[in-house]
């Protein structure tokens, strides 16, 4: 007698309806509702908030184009962090100026402005073991708003943007006391110097904290404006008298000769990249190269690559910020919100 | 004692009409009156066919005979030996028997019998009046019955003998109303938790089949779409399409079913860059507890709520985030409107 090994048919159709059951049971289906898509050719736009960092605040315009942006259609500015960089070594001089612009648009009737805060910091140090994380941190005032700002205003689609025309020390220094603001936050900065192979860290502002600059750029979700422009175009002599007649204006007529010649001090362009859509024309990947040399006057280099995580923007368009900053200052809506 | 006879006769008859009115819940003003052509045979010294007239004319309140009815009735009294015995035929307009009664007596005093008969006769049409109007009658069918079969005799206990020549409808059409299927329909309001980050509204409409201790539904339903932003103001609506399947136990005045519902939810983008449209499979399955209110005869509201099992799950994501998840559990509350019909 052949011994019956089979299943029972009837068992089958059981055990077809349990397996589906069990499927269903675990079935999680993703619905994609949509996706942001970013104003310009950077993976942000406007409708990030900016934290403003910078030193001086009469070689440029950085700190204008802040405050009338984020009245303007740009980007929020949820802080401007003041603190000392090459000439611009004395920090009350840095923050006496950069309050005295704030209260200049606060009087002509821009509104949401932070006040200034003010950060001492010193140079970021390599550490014996040549690792970041064994870096001293300074617990900067700036560094510590930075950490608090990115917990308070980031969100998971729409990161903190903080555009630095200084040093990157502060901000770095964020780095080292919480390392997790790197997924809060991105950093812009208007540093370097171009070159075929890529970019440098060096001049502007890149000479000032070389081991800041090396944190940064190999931690943080990074962009370098190494596109400066002709900022002695975006008020010219023969426009002075067109100034808006308020504290702003003023403050501006005042401020003009200051201006620095030298393109490069145009620290204006890593916040415009963030807040005036169309500005960044051309971007590259770049990835950071070490090894880092001790005691040098510059950071690392940054190498085209385009799986490198960095971006550099190669290629920006000054004059569309002058227009935009003129239109911003003969519309009196921006004045009376 | 014949007297008592027929005092318990009456009792029985009143009796018999009066549940068979409760049943079907119509009243007899409702009725519309039967007419029957009457045969009058009886020996010498019984009452006349016109005392035997008045007799059911005073039972029913009216003159129910006519001369030519599609209804006729013999009343035939025959003698036996020392005694006497009735019957009562009722035939069509072709002459043919549609039931009998037989009416035996132990003396031969005819004008009892003719009494007894009388009240037989009076409770026999007034019973096929109130059957006529429970039943739906054809179009353009005579407004009295063409061939009516006799109720169930009614008739002094022992006295009379019921003897019915064919199956009447009255035995029969009692069961199907009682025990039968109805069908209903309705649609009502809901509330669902669980279903979305906030309660959502819905709606549904729904048909099926009752018995006395349970029923089975079918229904659609659906959401209102709901809304949902995040902190930039971008965000998503959904809603969802359900058929559902529903066994219930009934207990007067509450319900208990088992559920099983299967569509589609569905979410669009609002208000961001690039939106999109995406659907899935929707199962679920649980359990309703319902309580109704007859609101009358065949209309009642009924308030339900469904603890119910998310067999699939699903979550709306945006920028590829999830931005809400479906819990396993949803909970759903709401308020129908039934209408039975017979």
């Amino acid at each position: 007698m052949k011994p019956s090994l089979t299943v029972s048919p009837t068992i089958w159709p059981c055990l077809r309806a349990l397996a589906c059951a069990l499927a269903l049971a675990s079935c999680d289906e993703q619905l994609d509702a949509g996706s942001s898509r970013p104003h310009g050719v950077l993976p942000f736009d406007e409708r990030s908030p900016v934290i403003l960092l910078n030193d001086g605040a009469y070689d440029n315009w950085d700190g204008e184009y802040a405050l009338l942006l984020a009245n303007g259609g740009g980007s929020k500015l949820a802080a401007i962090i003041v603190s000392t960089g090459g000439v611009w070594s004395d920090i009350n001089a840095n923050v006496a100026g950069f309050r005295g612009l704030v209260n200049a648009a606060r009087q002509s009737g821009l509104q949401d402005l932070p006040d200034p805060t003010t950060s001492v910091n010193s140079r970021l140090a390599m550490p014996p073991s040549g690792k970041v994380e064994d870096t001293q941190p300074n617990r900067s005032e700036g560094a510590r708003l930075i950490v608090s700002l990115s917990e308070q205003l980031a969100l998971p689609y729409r990161p903190v943007v903080i555009a630095t025309g200084g040093s990157l020390t502060d901000v770095a220094d964020a780095y080292l006391i919480d390392p997790s603001v790197v997924d809060r936050v991105v950093v812009v900065s208007s540093l370097g110097a171009l070159n075929a192979a890529g970019a440098m860290m060096a001049m502007p502002n890149g000479e000032i904290d070389p081991w800041a600059d090396l944190i940064v750029a190999s931690r943080f979700r990074y962009v370098q404006v190494s596109a400066f422009y002709d900022q002695l175009a975006d008020v010219p002599d023969s426009r002075v008298s067109e100034l808006p007649a308020n504290a702003l204006g003023a403050w501006m007529r005042a401020k003009q000769p200051k201006i620095s010649q030298n393109p490069v001090a145009s620290d204006q362009v890593s916040l415009l990249a963030a807040s005036l859509p169309g500005f960044v024309i051309a971007t590259r990947s770049a990835s950071v190269t070490l090894p880092f040399t001790p005691g040098s006057n510059a950071g690392p280099a940054l190498t085209l690559q385009a799986s490198g995580t960095a971006l550099l923007v190669t290629q920006s368009a000054g004059a569309l910020a002058s227009a935009r900053l003129w239109q911003l200052l003969l519309t009196p809506a921006t004045f009376s919100r | 004692m014949r007297r008592a006879s027929l005092g318990r006769a009456a009792l029985a008859a009143a009796l018999m009409m009066g549940v068979l009115r409760d049943a079907r819940a119509v009243s007899p003003a409702a009725a519309a009156p039967l007419s029957v052509t009457l045969e009058y045979d009886v020996p010498s010294g019984c009452p006349d066919e016109r005392d035997f007239r008045s007799i059911v004319s005073q039972r029913l309140g009216r003159d129910p005979f006519v001369q030519a009815a599609s209804n006729r009735v013999s009343v035939v009294v025959s003698p036996a030996d020392t005694t006497i015995s009735g019957e009562l035929v009722w035939r069509d307009d072709t002459g043919n028997s549609r039931g009998a009664q037989h009416f035996p007596s132990k003396t031969n005093h005819c004008a009892q019998l003719i009494q007894a008969m009388g009240f037989a006769l009076a409770v026999q049409i007034q019973l096929l009046e109130v059957e006529d109007a429970g039943t739906p009658k054809a179009s353009g069918q005579d407004a009295q019955p063409s061939s009516p079969t006799p109720p169930e005799p009614t008739s002094p206990p022992k006295q009379v003998a019921p003897k019915p020549e064919a199956p009447t409808p009255v035995t029969h059409r009692p069961q199907r109303d009682g025990m039968g299927p109805r069908l209903f329909v309705g649609g009502g309001g809901a509330i669902a938790v669980g279903m979305a980050p906030r309660p959502v509204a819905g709606a549904r409409v729904f048909a099926g089949l009752r018995w006395p201790l349970a029923a089975l539904e079918f229904a659609l339903e659906g959401s209102a779409p709901v809304t949902v932003r995040r902190a930039d103001g971008a965000g998503y609506s959904q809603w969802y399409l359900l058929a559902s399947a529903a066994g219930c136990g009934v207990f007067e005045p509450g319900s208990v079913c088992a559920l099983l519902k299967a569509g589609t939810v569905r979410v669009a983008g609002r208000d961001i860059d690039v939106p999109n449209s995406a659907g899935a499979a929707l199962v679920q399955s649980g359990v309703r507890l319902a309580l109704s209110q007859h609101l009358s005869a065949s209309t009642s509201l009924s308030l339900r709520g469904e603890g119910l099992l998310n067999l699939t799950r699903w979550s709306a994501t945006l920028d590829r985030l999830p931005v809400w998840s479906a819990s396993r559990l949803a909970l759903d509350s709401g308020l129908d409107l039934v209408v039975l019909f017979r």
